[in-house]
């Protein structure tokens, strides 16, 4: 029997994000996914961070791992490479990808494992109520920058794309058939796929709402644009601001970390047999 | 002991030293003492021989093989009568000794002519030391062979050419002018030398580690190296990343992932991956963490030892959860208690962490080949597939505190862990009934622990004058202070805690049947005294303690009970 959303849908309760919430669009359109991918619920794991859209975990009936702020990319790493045969998706949002984790972000792109990674982009820290977040723009005024942010926001696609991340894409919480789409080529994608997701924040970030993107954002694929062209897809990652281009920015086959280590290749690590290891080699090695 | 500059190679002759008296079928303790700098200052190496097993180092010595000026400047008085000292003319000038034996030899003058490298005279004086011991120079040179063996024919020629020069200088000119030899036993049983970072490595590879994550930190780094040696033999995946923070966090991934994992570090490593104890914890997932302690505050002394991190590692992450803390007293336990704390890791599903010091991590000793037939992996309530029920609960509430666990990929086991205070099920929650339910839960796997706890046992004999109370690596020197303070008319024993958290049980048992209880510690608060003055509720005066970062020798120890006793 074909798969529907439910399949991956916890029923013990409902997401509490705030009514109209982007990240609603980027849970079903990851569902929806998994769906169309035919993926078995029991061999995803979900590894989110701390805030608002990192609360997702609890309505997935897949495995799910809420960790700390900041430090998802390292706990699904580990995840990944404690068994590699299981679908990993990580979910952040901006602050806990770009603020206190970024020097994860940079690394986990470049070590390459083969995950998903989901950043809700909604230029705010929705769950401590409304600060800027590393991507506002210069000059926002929120609670703990009430004469603006002094720093300019940053570029975070352009930051993948310096790091040779080997799959660069934008989604739009308001467009699920795109998203959905998105979803499922970066769930394909053998590297770490990096999906930074437009989501309104419609509590905190009312400027950034979804009549501020809808025709501000626009399809790539739509206008040529070609995915293996690196200064191509940097010239649209800066592109910010007036228009919001979404879809695969860069992709790129690169040697995924788990290939670097034949450790890998007797199956996952979690299922090798470790009740008799013989040590004795060890010694012999360690004698005269 | 070997003595030099830094840069100029005290390493190599103090490593071929040991191999040469593990062949003779000795039993050795051996460590480096150098400054947290590449190149330029006085680093030495020791070695301790003798037909018994060795507990710890003495910092008198029987020879001396110096290789600059600060070394004989810095340790000759430290050279026990009769004993002598190898050095360099050139390098060196010594005013003839009364009781102390000088043998000037031009190490570098015949490194220079015998192959044509100045830095060769490490091992020309390693040749003088196998001549004055008179030992056979064959064994040497096998030694040589097989040290040298992949960097080519040349390298072995050139380095056995400068060994044997240094021999028959030492012959021709000395002898056999000097008191000690090196003499083989007879039917040793065959022994394997390590340090104690790699012992540990050899017991998490036994106890099935599959995961390691670490980021680089003195004097933990050869934990990682050795991991990443072995790696692919034992089908290990070892990761250099790019913080302490990733490496914890990495290790509580894969231990969730069912995969058994382990990061080491040192204090300041240990502080960054705090907040993620504490996710270990409360998401229940096993993890191994091995802090080489160093003395602090802050970058402190790199290449030293101490002991002052047993409350920053006990104390570890806000709130309340289980946490093991153990510490091992000598390399051997090390290895048994390395593979233990994989398996407490599993059952009471926490993070575990072991606590060593750079003396023990850094130092090292040979073995006889350690008997692993007793030890079995116990993966505690991990289900097998066939087991999993169906309305599966990962945070069941039970008697012992301990859950059933399953790992992605199980079919009926998937469930959402969070950091979060969280339902049986694992859905968030903040009512207080649950709230309260889970987090006894939680603590009640520590009492479940201290029940199965072996209580500490007193060393030495029954009614002693003084009884030490000691933990971690300072067993070694504490022991052996026994028999020193016995020469001194001052009977000892010996109370070594190995358990910290939950606190091993027993203890105030002992200590209310002893005369003159006597905390030694190698950092300035006795963190250990303190503990148990909390939990026994004895507190026990008088302590010797060492915050130097140098090691403890058991001299020093009789020194400072006596003084304490008069
Ligand atoms: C170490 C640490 N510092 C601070 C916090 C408080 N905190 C929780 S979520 C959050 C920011 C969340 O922002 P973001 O990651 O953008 O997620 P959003 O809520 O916007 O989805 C902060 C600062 C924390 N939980 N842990
Ligand atoms: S605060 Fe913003 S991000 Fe958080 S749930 Fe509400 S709308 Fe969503
Ligand atoms: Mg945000």
């Amino acid at each position: 029997m074909p798969k529907t959303i439910k399949d991956f849908t916890d029923p013990t309760g409902k997401p509490n994000w705030c009514p109209g919430c982007g990240n609603f669009g980027i849970e079903t359109a990851l569902k929806q996914a998994m769906v169309n991918l035919d993926l078995d619920p029991n061999n995803v794991c979900l590894v989110s961070g701390i805030g608002c859209g990192a609360n997702s975990p609890y309505w997935f009936s897949t495995y799910g791992l809420i960790t700390l702020h900041g430090r998802p990319i390292p706990v699904a790493t580990g995840v990944k490479l404690g068994n590699h045969e299981l679908n990993v998706i990580t979910w952040s949002g901006d602050g806990d990808a770009y603020g206190i984790g970024m020097g994860h972000f940079i690394h986990g792109m470049r070590r390459n494992a083969n995950l998903v990674y989901i950043v809700g982009d909604n230029t705010v820290y929705g769950l401590t109520k409304g600060q800027a977040s590393p991507t506002a723009k210069k000059g926002t005024i929120t609670p703990s920058t009430p004469f603006g942010t002094p720093d300019p926001g940053i570029n975070p696609l352009a930051l993948a794309l310096s790091v040779d991340c080997s799959f660069v894409a934008r989604g739009y919480a308001g467009d699920l058939p795109h998203l959905t789409k998105l979803l499922e080529e970066a769930i394909k994608h053998k590297g770490f796929s990096f999906v930074d997701i437009l989501q309104p924040c419609v509590t905190y970030a009312k400027a950034q709402s979804y009549d501020f993107y809808q025709d501000k954002t626009y399809n790539l694929a739509e206008f040529g644009h070609d995915v293996t062209k690196k200064d191509a897809a940097l010239k649209k990652a800066f592109e910010n601001g007036k228009k919001f281009p979404i879809g695969i920015f860069y992709k790129k086959d690169r040697e995924v970390y788990e290939d670097t280590q034949p450790q890998f290749a007797e199956g996952p690590l979690a299922h090798q047999d470790i009740s008799n290891v013989d040590i004795l080699p060890l010694f012999e090695q360690y004698s005269f | 002991m070997i003595g030099g500059t830094a840069g100029e190679g005290v390493d190599l002759p103090g490593h071929l030293f040991a191999k040469l008296c593990m062949h003779a079928g000795l039993r050795l303790h051996g460590n480096g003492e150098f400054y947290s700098v590449i190149k330029g200052y006085n680093n030495i190496f020791q070695i301790r021989v003798s037909e018994n097993p060795v507990h710890c180092l003495l910092n008198k010595f029987d020879l001396v093989l110096a290789l600059d000026e600060e070394t004989t400047d810095r340790y000759l008085s430290d050279i026990v009568p009769g004993g002598g000292v190898i050095y360099d003319p050139e390098v060196a000038k010594l005013k003839k000794q009364n009781d102390i034996k000088l043998f000037p030899i031009p190490l570098r003058e015949i490194a220079k002519e015998k192959v044509g490298l100045d830095l060769a005279k490490n091992v020309v004086g390693i040749g003088a030391v196998i001549g004055l011991l008179d030992y056979p120079i064959d064994i040497l040179r096998d030694l040589l062979i097989k040290t040298f063996a992949k960097k080519g024919n040349e390298i072995v020629d050139k380095n056995i050419a400068a060994a044997q020069a240094g021999y028959d200088f030492a012959r021709q000119k000395f002898g056999r002018d000097f008191n000690y030899v090196l003499k083989s036993i007879a039917d040793a049983p065959k022994t394997f030398m390590a340090n104690g970072n790699q012992v540990i490595s050899m017991g998490a590879i036994k106890a099935g580690c599959k995961f390691v994550s670490e980021y680089p930190m003195t004097p933990s780094s050869s934990i990682l190296h050795t991991m990443a040696k072995h790696a692919r033999d034992y089908n290990v995946s070892v990761n250099h990343v790019e913080d302490e923070l990733s490496a914890i966090n990495m290790a509580i991934g894969a231990g969730f992932a069912g995969a058994r994992s382990m990061a080491a570090t040192s204090g300041g490593g240990f502080a960054l991956m705090t907040e993620a104890v504490g996710l270990a914890g409360m998401v229940e997932v096993p993890v191994v963490i091995v802090e080489v302690q160093r003395p602090g505050p802050s970058t402190g002394l790199p290449t030293r030892s101490g002991q002052g991190d047993l409350r920053q590692v006990m104390h570890a992450s806000q709130g309340d959860f289980p946490k093991i803390v153990l510490s091992p007293g000598n390399h051997e336990e090390a290895f048994y208690m390395a593979f233990e704390a994989f398996n407490l890791a599993e059952i009471y599903q926490c993070p575990v962490i072991l606590l060593t010091e750079k003396y023990l991590g850094e130092g090292s000793v040979n073995l006889p080949f350690l008997d692993t037939s007793e030890l079995k992996v116990n993966r505690g309530k991990l289900l097998p597939d066939n087991k999993i029920p169906k309305n599966f609960k990962r945070f069941a509430d039970t008697a012992s505190g301990i859950s059933p666990r399953t790992v992605p990929g199980q079919k009926r086991g998937a469930h959402t862990a969070s950091s979060y205070e969280h339902r049986e099920d694992g859905y968030f929650t903040e009512e207080i009934d649950d709230c309260n339910k889970i987090h006894e839960r939680r603590m009640r796997k520590m009492e479940t622990l201290e029940h199965v706890l072996p209580p500490v046992k007193l060393e030495g004999q029954k009614d002693a004058d003084v009884t030490l109370v000691c933990w971690g690596a300072t067993y070694g020197p504490a022991y052996e202070a026994m028999s020193w303070l016995k020469r001194n008319g001052v009977s000892a024993n010996l109370l070594h805690v190995k358990y910290l958290l939950p606190l091993q049980p027993g203890i105030g048992e002992v200590l209310e049947k002893t005369k003159h209880p006597i905390l030694v510690e190698g950092n300035i608060s006795a963190q250990l005294g303190g503990l148990i003055a909390e939990k026994v509720g004895i507190e026990i005066q008088d302590k010797v303690l060492d915050y130097s970062g140098r090691p403890f020798t058991p001299d020093a120890i009789a020194e400072g009970v006596i003084k304490l006793i008069k």
